[in-house]
Parts: C-alpha cells; sequence; structure tokens
C-alpha cells in the first residue's frame, strides 16, 4: 500500500515487433538503432501511394483478425512466462486489451461485392475489437473484469490505466492488459495516404519515420502486440514474483480540437501527462525520461513538444526525449503497450532508445532528445505517451520497483 | 467499498423519441418503434431506426455532420441534452462512453470498391488509380469506435479524461461503471457516461444474421451526467455492481419495443426500467450497476 493505496506492479511482459519476436529481440534492436520499416511484403504494393511499412516478418493469416490472435498470443506467451504461475483465481483476474476492428482482406471484399458472398460466425468474432480481449480471457481462465479499450492510437495506454485502476481498487488482484494491431493492408495504406497522414519518402524505407526531425513528412504504419502482466504489489511479492518496475501513474484528457489534428499548443498532452505526474505525487523534475508518441507528422510532433513544455516547465528543457516509432514505426492500438514495456525495459536497465534519423531537430521541436544512439543513464521514473486520432490522450508513469 | 455517483441528467435518442418520460409513457402503453425497414438486400426485415436526429443545435460547424458516423450521430444529442446547463469546467468534465459495432461504411467505399475490382478479382493498380480517387479520404477515421466520444468532446468542447469500450450491451455499463469511479474517487468533478450504437444499416444486418442473433435491431444512444454523491437536484444514484464473466446476463425488457440497441442496450435498461442492470454477451463480460432512488 502507497498513501492508503495498493502498488501495481509489472511482472511479465511480452512483445512481437517489426523489430523482433518478443521483448529481449526487439529491445537490442533499439539499442542498435535498427529500423524494422522497409518495403511491403505481404502483397505488391508498388503501385499504391506507399509501398513500405512497419511489418511483422513472416506474418500470415487468413485474416487482419486472425493475423491479431497470432501476435497476441506470441506477445501473451512471453508475458506469462515472465510473470511465472499466477496463483488468483479465475474471478480476481482481469484482462484489459487495447484494439481496433480488423479489417477484412480486400481481396475477399472485392470477391463479396460481386458475390454477396458472407463472412462465416468466425471471421465476423475475429473481426470485432473485442476478440482479442476475449482469447487472452479464455487463454488465462480470467473470469474477473474483462473489457476492450478502442481509442485509436491511445487504446492500449488506456488498457493499461484501466488496468492499474482496477487493481488500486481491488477489485481484482492481477490484471493482464495490452493491445494488438494489423494495419498493413492496401485500405489503409491507401487511406492513410489519402489523409495525409503517411510518410511518402520511400527512396530510404528505414530513414522515412523521423520523429522531431526537420524533415519529418509523417507516420509510416506499423503492426504487433505487447502484453503486460500487473500485479497487485503485496500479493507479487507474497508469491515470490520480481516486480520488473512499479506502474505509479496514469493520466489521460480529451483535445476537443480536430479529429485529424492535434492543437498546436499541446494542451490536451499536457493535461495527461500533469494528470500521470500528480496521479504518481511526483514534480515534473522527478521524471528522466519521456518515451514520446513522436509520430514522425509535423503536427503531433511540435504539438507534443508544447505539450511537454507546458506540463514540466522548466524541467521540459532538460528531461531526455525519444521517439522508438522512429524504428518501430507506429502499432496504432497495440502502440501504448509496446512503449510502456520499452519505457520500462529503459529504467530497468539504465538506458534510453533513441530516436534515430534525427539528424536536423526542428527547431519547434527544441527538447533534450536522445538523438540517434542510445543514452545510458539512470531513470527513476518515466513517462511514456500515446495519443490518438480524435484527440484522446494517455500517459503512463513507469518507476524503478524499490520496494 | 462500492463507489456511488448521482445521476443529475440524461439524454436519450432512441426510435421511441428523445425525452425519456415520453418513451416510458409509450413503453407502457404498449407502443413500439420497431417497424419494417427500407433497405435494399434486407427485404422483410424489421427493426427500431431512429428518426433524425437534428444536430444542428449542437454543432460548432454545420459541415461537422459529414465527418459523422450513425453512433456519432445519435450520442451527440444526447450527450448535449444531459449535459444540459452544467455549469462546471469543461477542462475537467469526463467522457466515457460505451460503442459497440464499430461505426459502419454506410456503402461510402462501395464505388472505390468497385473501381477496385476486375472480373471479381482485386486489381491493385486499380486500386491506386481509380479506386484512390474514388475512396473518401476520412472514412479510416469516421469509422474508428472513439470518434463518437471524439465528436463530443469538440463539438461540446470537453476536455476532461475519457475513455470508447466496446463491445455488446456491457459496453457502455462499463462506461457507466467508470465514470461512477471517476467521479467518486475525486478524478473528475462530473462525468458524461453512457452507449451508443446503431444496428439497422444492412452491414449490421447481415452480422447479426451470421452471429445467429435474433430479434429486431435498434439504434439508440443514451447518456446520464454523473456528479459526486449528494449533489443536489439528483434525479437517483448509480452504485458500482460487479463485473466479471461469471455473472448472469440477461434479455432486457425494453427490447420488444425498442430493439436490441447494442452497446446502448444495458443503459437504455436502466433508465427505461428503473432498476438494476446486469448485462452482457454470449460468453463476454457481463457489468452490473445499481439503481438507488434518492
Amino acid at each position: 500500500m502507497s498513501g492508503g493505496r495498493r502498488r501495481v506492479v509489472v511482472t511479465g511482459v511480452g512483445m512481437i515487433t517489426p523489430l523482433g519476436a518478443d521483448a529481449p529481440s526487439t529491445w537490442s534492436a533499439l539499442l542498435e538503432g535498427r529500423s524494422g520499416i522497409q518495403r511491403i511484403q505481404r502483397f505488391d504494393a508498388s503501385t499504391l501511394p506507399v509501398d513500405f511499412a512497419a511489418e511483422v516478418p513472416g506474418l500470415t493469416g487468413p485474416d487482419q483478425g486472425a493475423m491479431k490472435i497470432t501476435l497476441i498470443d506470441r506477445a501473451l506467451d512471453e508475458a506469462l512466462a515472465g510473470a511465472g504461475a499466477l496463483p488468483y483465481p479465475g474471478e480476481r483476474l482481469g484482462v484489459c486489451m487495447g484494439s481496433e476492428a480488423a479489417r477484412p482482406d480486400l481481396g475477399v471484399l472485392a470477391k463479396r461485392v460481386r458475390s454477396r458472398e458472407m463472412p462465416d460466425r468466425d471471421e465476423v468474432w475475429r473481426s470485432t475489437p473485442r476478440a482479442p480481449t476475449e482469447h487472452v480471457a479464455k487463454r488465462v481462465g480470467a473470469l474477473g473484469p474483462t473489457s476492450t479499450v478502442s481509442t485509436a492510437c491511445t487504446s492500449s495506454s488506456q488498457a493499461i490505466g484501466e488496468g492499474v485502476l482496477r487493481i488500486r481498487r481491488g477489485e481484482v488482484d492481477a490484471m493482464i492488459v495490452g493491445g494488438v494491431d494489423v494495419l498493413v493492408d492496401p485500405v489503409m495504406v491507401t487511406g492513410f495516404s489519402l489523409l495525409g497522414a503517411l510518410s511518402t519518402s520511400g527512396e530510404n524505407p528505414a530513414a522515412a519515420s523521423r520523429p522531431f526531425d526537420r524533415a519529418r513528412d509523417g507516420f509510416v504504419l506499423g503492426e504487433g502486440a505487447g502484453v503486460l502482466v500487473l500485479e497487485d504489489a503485496e500479493l507479487a511479492l507474497r508469491r515470490g514474483a520480481t516486480p520488473l518496475v512499479e506502474i505509479r501513474g496514469w493520466g489521460c484528457s480529451c483535445n476537443a480540437y480536430r479529429i485529424t489534428d492535434s492543437p498546436p499548443d499541446g494542451r490536451g498532452a499536457a493535461q495527461a501527462m500533469s494528470a500521470a505526474i500528480e496521479d504518481a505525487g511526483l514534480s515534473p523534475g522527478d521524471i528522466g525520461y519521456i518515451n514520446a508518441h513522436g509520430t514522425s507528422t509535423m503536427m503531433n510532433d511540435s504539438s507534443e513538444t508544447r505539450g511537454i513544455h507546458t506540463a514540466f516547465g522548466e524541467a521540459g528543457a532538460t528531461v531526455s526525449v525519444s521517439s522508438t516509432k522512429s524504428m518501430t514505426g507506429h502499432l496504432v492500438a497495440a502502440c501504448g503497450a509496446v512503449e510502456a514495456i520499452i519505457t520500462a525495459l529503459a529504467v530497468r536497465n539504465g538506458v534510453m532508445p533513441p530516436t534515430i534519423n534525427l539528424d536536423h531537430p526542428d527547431p519547434a521541436c527544441d527538447l533534450n532528445h536522445v538523438a540517434n544512439v542510445p543514452r545510458e543513464q539512470p531513470v527513476e521514473h518515466a513517462l511514456t505517451n500515446a495519443f490518438g486520432f480524435g484527440g484522446s490522450n494517455g500517459s503512463v508513469l513507469i518507476s524503478r520497483w524499490r520496494g | 467499498m462500492s463507489l456511488r455517483a448521482a445521476v443529475t441528467g440524461i439524454g436519450i435518442v432512441c426510435a421511441l423519441g428523445e425525452d425519456l418520460d415520453a418513451v416510458r409513457a409509450r413503453i407502457a402503453a404498449g407502443g413500439s418503434g420497431v417497424r419494417p425497414l427500407a433497405i435494399e438486400g434486407a427485404e422483410g426485415a424489421v427493426g427500431a431506426p431512429v428518426e433524425g436526429p437534428n444536430l444542428r443545435p449542437w454543432l460548432t460547424r454545420r459541415k461537422d455532420a459529414r465527418l459523422m458516423a450513425r453512433p456519432s450521430r445519435l450520442l451527440l444529442p444526447a450527450a448535449a441534452r444531459a449535459l444540459g446547463d452544467w455549469a462546471g469546467d469543461r477542462e475537467e468534465l469526463g467522457l466515457f462512453f460505451g460503442v459497440g459495432r464499430e461505426p459502419a461504411d454506410g456503402g461510402e467505399s462501395n464505388d472505390a470498391l468497385s473501381a477496385m475490382v476486375d472480373g471479381g478479382r482485386l486489381d491493385l493498380e486499380r486500386v491506386a488509380g481509380r479506386g484512390r480517387d474514388l475512396y473518401p479520404p476520412l472514412l479510416p477515421l469516421k469509422s474508428l469506435p472513439n470518434m463518437a466520444l471524439a465528436h463530443v468532446s469538440i463539438q461540446l468542447g470537453v476536455r476532461g479524461p475519457g475513455g470508447t469500450f466496446t463491445g455488446g450491451p456491457e459496453a457502455g455499463v462499463q462506461a457507466l461503471r467508470d465514470g461512477i469511479a471517476a467521479v467518486a474517487e475525486g478524478r473528475c468533478p462530473a462525468v458524461l457516461a453512457g452507449g451508443t450504437d446503431a444496428w439497422v444499416d444492412a452491414g449490421a444486418l447481415r452480422d447479426r444474421a451470421r452471429m445467429g442473433r435474433t430479434g429486431p435491431p435498434g439504434e439508440a444512444a443514451v447518456v446520464l451526467r454523473l456528479e459526486p454523491e449528494g449533489t443536489a437536484g439528483a434525479l437517483f444514484l448509480l452504485e458500482r455492481g460487479r463485473a466479471g464473466l461469471d455473472l448472469p446476463g440477461g434479455d432486457t425488457p425494453h427490447r420488444a419495443a425498442l430493439g436490441h440497441c447494442g452497446a446502448a442496450d444495458g443503459v437504455l435498461a436502466l433508465v427505461v426500467g428503473q432498476g438494476d442492470v446486469i448485462v452482457g454477451e454470449e460468453a463476454g463480460t457481463c457489468c452490473e450497476v445499481r439503481w438507488i432512488p434518492c
């Protein structure tokens, strides 16, 4: 208990990303500054407006829904193996996943436009946002509260927040939280490029995602999954588990601005970060690292920068900031979970992964960047941001476990 | 400790109108909003569609309505009415909504898809050519579930904490439960919480048939304004009950009159039935909130 409330620790993590099939391989790639972005392999994208993305190598399946289940299964396996056997009865275990609906394969859809053939019951279920949640609940035997958050790019950040609040309230003893997304298909690539949101710098795909750089021109679609096992700290210790980190704060907000853009003053982002810091009972000066949302769009990165300065005041000039989307691409509904795991590893290992391709920092993004190479420095407390289309913001505060 | 909040405002948009007392009176008198649907390809189907609604009083820019899918259009008037004349700081007002089925395309991409097909097969050159020209640029965003919350936030200028839950009828109740907690735990001075869903378009009818769902589909939005227990003028109190996979979910009596309204269904049952609700679907989570008269 801390200040009368239960403390929440992370005891297991798992992720599958364009950089690696698990957390250690993804972490190694991040420290090497390796990009997971390349020409699209899954289909012939040569005629599309954008022909590169951050795919999970070798990921296949009959439809996006099936691929999402494959990804969440792998991340879950790793997280459960790391956490060890969870002794909690089903009704004391909950699940919250961030996920959006899976789109039908465009080729299949095209056939259906003509034939009016219907998808089968399983495919309809797999395409719903809640399918990964229900799948995970079944696998771990969770009978407690389960829910699915769909707030675009904030989804899995919000799922973590939900998990933390449920454990603090004593509704459950442990939560399996995370998120998954698969968006690299012709419809999404076409749709997001028509919105002007995607980078079109395809000459060298590995250099296309360049958050905070003057030459940034959009984000790169990615895919992946991240899962975290959250537990009541006291119960985790009692069963002999070793906490990786503590999740100490959570904050969220709405922008009330536009569905496509962030407000130039970054006020919603600032509100979410300030709420997380306040929830943790800390001050901005206590935060050593921010894993930024940093999408590599002109608007997001400058808006987030302003938000950091508003929330942090003087400390905004010194806090270390990086965006790992420069290497993973934008994992949309999965990014909050994957980046929370990356932040947890940064806190635990005392190394901050860099923003690669940050050759000419934009003056509008005047931050203490971890540019191009990792920075070794003990981090006691860190924030990880996730901001979504429609103006939803989430910020998770992760702290070194001090017992 | 059970968390409670006071309900100080209600907004409803359903097949029997947009005034809760009138809706309840119509149902009590045996009225029903279920009628034959005029949907191509679904001849003979019945459902409970909503006429309108009129969004103009709440739009900051009239053209914004074009960006709204059906669940957003239903939600905005319900949220605005629930907010009413609340005079607090909208920077701190929370928004928690359940949205069920991903907002449907509504046929907007049909021309693009048709132009992408050659002899029943997808032609990627056509995707990049005519298909791209015909593809509605904002469609990927319009169809995201959280857009309903986004439009309420934008049109009503609300900036507090927020979240969108997706799922079956428990999604709206899950949003209510989060809203109650946010108010009771002091994270927000007030919250708008509820559900919105639309199941009376051709795609939704097909999905329902595939999932083996019976009974008439409907569409609705119901939003409650929640404030701390003890707030003057409370209509009734809500208390968070249980949530889990081992609770008995059940049918809700209003469905004969208003259809199955997906993520709005549980909240609809609460305000129409004026009693506790436990809702859920199939093997999914069930959520409970308790209705306590003032």
